[in-house]
Order: structure tokens, then C-alpha cells, then sequence
């Protein structure tokens, strides 16, 4: 008689043997084997709510693992943080693109200006504004202009510098003024 | 109510975790009966069972809350905790396992005729299980009272299965020889 297959034995009592090949093994031996035989009667009588009892367990007292309330609190404060970075973000992107816009804005027209000081005109109308002038940094006073009326102005370049100088005449103080007006 | 009791116990261990007390409730009214007759009958008397079982949830209720990860299966991790429990209680009181007297109390109190040969075996079922030594006894409580399955047992017992087994093995032996001298 071969080595009685017990483990075997127990799985399959309690229906846990799940290799077909070791369950054919254990029928065979459980043919020849009249100790294994009453084992398996023997566990099988064990399962059958031998030991159930009507023992009722006594209630238990179940806590919040969490409290739910701390938790609401937690992920309100982590969205107030994200909005809050959110908005500090969108703030100082908003100034920077301001700022940047407003240079760009500046450079176009100093471009401007530059394009338009290619021509003959504007050269001469800046020679004769500096001879009208002495000492008038042209190039910072068409800057200052930048954004206002300087294009109309370069535009009637001849005229300015007529008008000016018969300004200058008239009211020799501020020389800016006088290029305003 | 439905639904919690359909979900696993993995789920329901997440919505607990998460602050939910009718998820922890019906995890605990899902163990309660297992879990109580295993601590009941490795702990012999009622009022130690009572203790022990609440040990057990609030161990396992803080762990729950802090350093329970999702690892093996509840299950198992439960009754691991409730045989440390009484391994625990055990060694700080000795004489507690043996005393056959307190298993008396296990048998209920069905007085119908047909049943009192049946109540009897049991009385000697479980005094045999009293006197089992205790891996084989806690094996054969965690198959028969709780409805673990043997790979189950290993895990919850951090055990090899084959071992386990001849435990089992062993503890069918003794009962066996003891239920024959009953009848
Ligand atoms: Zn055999």
C-alpha cells in the first residue's frame, strides 16, 4: 500500500484540492485504503455544523476611521491653495504680457520713427530741429511723442518744423512745450 | 444597505479608511458570527470571548486608520489579529485554554429528543478540541468554526500549508480516537 496521500485527503474533504491529476491519485488510493476511507467519513461528519453554535457575537462600537468633516476641510484647503496659486499666477502673467505689450508697443513705433527718419524729410526736418534747437536731444524728444501724435506729426514734418520755429521765436522757455502744442 | 453588503471586503476597507461607518459596520456585521465563535471557543468562556473579540476589532480598527495597507486579504489579516489577541491574553493567564469546564457552556441549550444525542457528541467534540494542543487547535477552529480554507490558514497563521495540514492531519487523529471511545 503506497503512502497514504493525508494532505491530499484534507483539500479534498473540504473541497479545496484543485489538481484534477492529484485528485484521481487520491481516488485511487482512497479504493485500497480503509484508513483513509474513514478519515475522509470522518471529516466529512466534521463539517456538517458540528460546531455551530448560536453564539450571538456582542455588538461593537464602530468609529470613523476618519472624520469625514476633516477630510471636507482638507480638500478645501488644498482648492483654496490651487485657486490661490491659480490667481497669483494669472495676476503676474497678466501684468508681464501688460508690460510686454506696452514695450512691444513702444519698439513699433520707435520703428516707426527709425523708418521714417530713413527718409530725406524727416533727416532734414531732425538737422533743421537741431539747429532750430541747440542743445534738444531730438531723438528722446520724437520718443517722448512716441504713441501720441508723433506718425501725424512725421507725416507733416515740414510743417512741424516751420511751425516750430516760428513757435521758438514766440516763446523761447520750454522747448518741449513748444514742440507739444 | 444592500449595495455595502454586496461589495467587497477590499472596497468596503477603502470607504472605511475613507471615514465611511456603514462600511466599517458592514464589514464588522460580515466577521461578527466567524470571527466571534473562533475567539468563543479558542478562549472557552463567554465573558473572555466578549473581551477578546472587542480587543480584536479595536486592534483592528487602529490599524485600519493607520498602518493597514492593502497587502494579503482582510480576511485573513483579521484573524491573524484575533489569534495574536488570545495567543496574547493566553500567556497572561495560563490556565485559561484548558479548563474543559467552560466549553459546557458551548453547547446550546436545544432540548428536543432527537437533538441530545447529538448535543452530547458535541460536548465531546469540543471538550476534544479543548484538550487539542493549541496549533492544532487554532487550524481546526479557524476551518470548522470560521470557514477559512487551509490557504487561508497558512496566511493567517504565517505558516506553509503543508504544515497546516498535518496539523490538521494530527488533530483528526486525536479527535478520532477520542469520539471512538464515546461511542
Ligand atoms: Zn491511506
Amino acid at each position: 500500500m503506497s503512502r497514504c496521500p493525508v494532505n491530499d485527503l484534507i483539500l479534498y474533504a473540504y473541497g479545496e484540492l484543485e489538481d484534477p491529476e492529484r485528485e484521481a491519485a487520491l481516488f485511487a488510493h482512497l479504493r485500497t485504503c480503509k484508513s483513509c476511507q474513514e478519515e475522509l467519513e470522518f471529516l466529512r461528519n466534521l463539517q456538517r455544523g458540528d460546531l455551530e453554535e448560536g453564539a450571538k457575537p456582542p455588538p461593537v462600537a464602530v468609529p470613523p476611521l476618519r472624520a469625514p468633516v476633516h477630510w471636507r476641510f482638507h480638500w478645501l484647503r488644498v482648492a483654496a491653495g490651487i485657486l490661490l496659486f491659480l490667481f497669483a499666477a494669472g495676476t503676474t502673467w497678466w501684468l508681464t504680457t501688460q508690460r510686454q505689450d506696452k514695450s512691444a508697443f513702444d519698439r513699433a513705433v520707435q520703428n516707426e520713427i527709425l523708418l521714417a527718419a530713413q527718409t530725406d524729410s524727416l533727416m532734414a526736418a531732425l538737422r533743421n530741429l537741431n539747429l532750430a534747437f541747440p542743445g534738444l536731444d531730438s531723438g528722446s524728444v520724437l520718443a517722448d511723442c512716441a504713441g501720441t501724435e508723433v506718425l501725424s506729426l512725421l507725416g507733416n514734418a515740414e510743417r512741424l518744423l516751420s511751425d516750430l520755429r516760428d513757435d521758438f521765436q514766440a516763446h523761447s522757455g520750454s522747448q518741449k512745450e513748444v514742440i507739444f502744442q | 444597505m444592500n449595495s455595502l453588503h454586496q461589495q467587497s471586503d477590499a472596497e468596503l476597507v477603502r470607504q472605511a479608511k475613507r471615514g465611511s461607518t456603514k462600511a466599517l459596520d458592514a464589514l464588522v456585521q460580515r466577521y461578527a458570527l466567524p470571527l466571534y465563535s473562533f475567539i468563543r471557543a479558542l478562549a472557552g468562556s463567554s465573558s473572555l470571548a466578549n473581551e477578546l473579540y472587542q480587543e480584536t476589532w479595536y486592534r483592528c480598527f487602529q490599524a485600519l486608520r493607520t498602518r493597514y495597507r492593502e497587502r494579503g486579504h482582510f480576511r485573513t489579516w483579521l484573524f491573524g489579529i484575533a489569534v495574536n489577541v488570545v495567543r496574547q491574553s493566553r500567556q497572561q493567564s495560563r490556565t485559561l485554554p484548558l479548563d474543559e469546564d467552560r466549553f459546557d457552556t458551548l453547547v446550546s441549550q436545544e432540548h428536543s429528543e432527537d437533538e441530545v444525542v447529538n448535543g452530547e457528541r458535541k460536548r465531546y467534540l469540543y471538550r476534544a478540541i479543548a484538550r487539542l494542543p493549541e496549533p492544532e487547535r487554532e487550524v481546526v477552529l479557524l476551518r470548522l468554526q470560521s470557514d477559512l480554507t487551509f490557504r487561508e490558514i497558512a496566511e493567517v497563521l504565517n505558516k506553509p500549508l503543508n504544515t497546516v495540514l498535518s496539523h490538521m492531519h494530527r488533530a483528526v487523529k486525536r479527535l478520532r480516537s477520542e469520539l471512538k471511545e464515546l461511542a
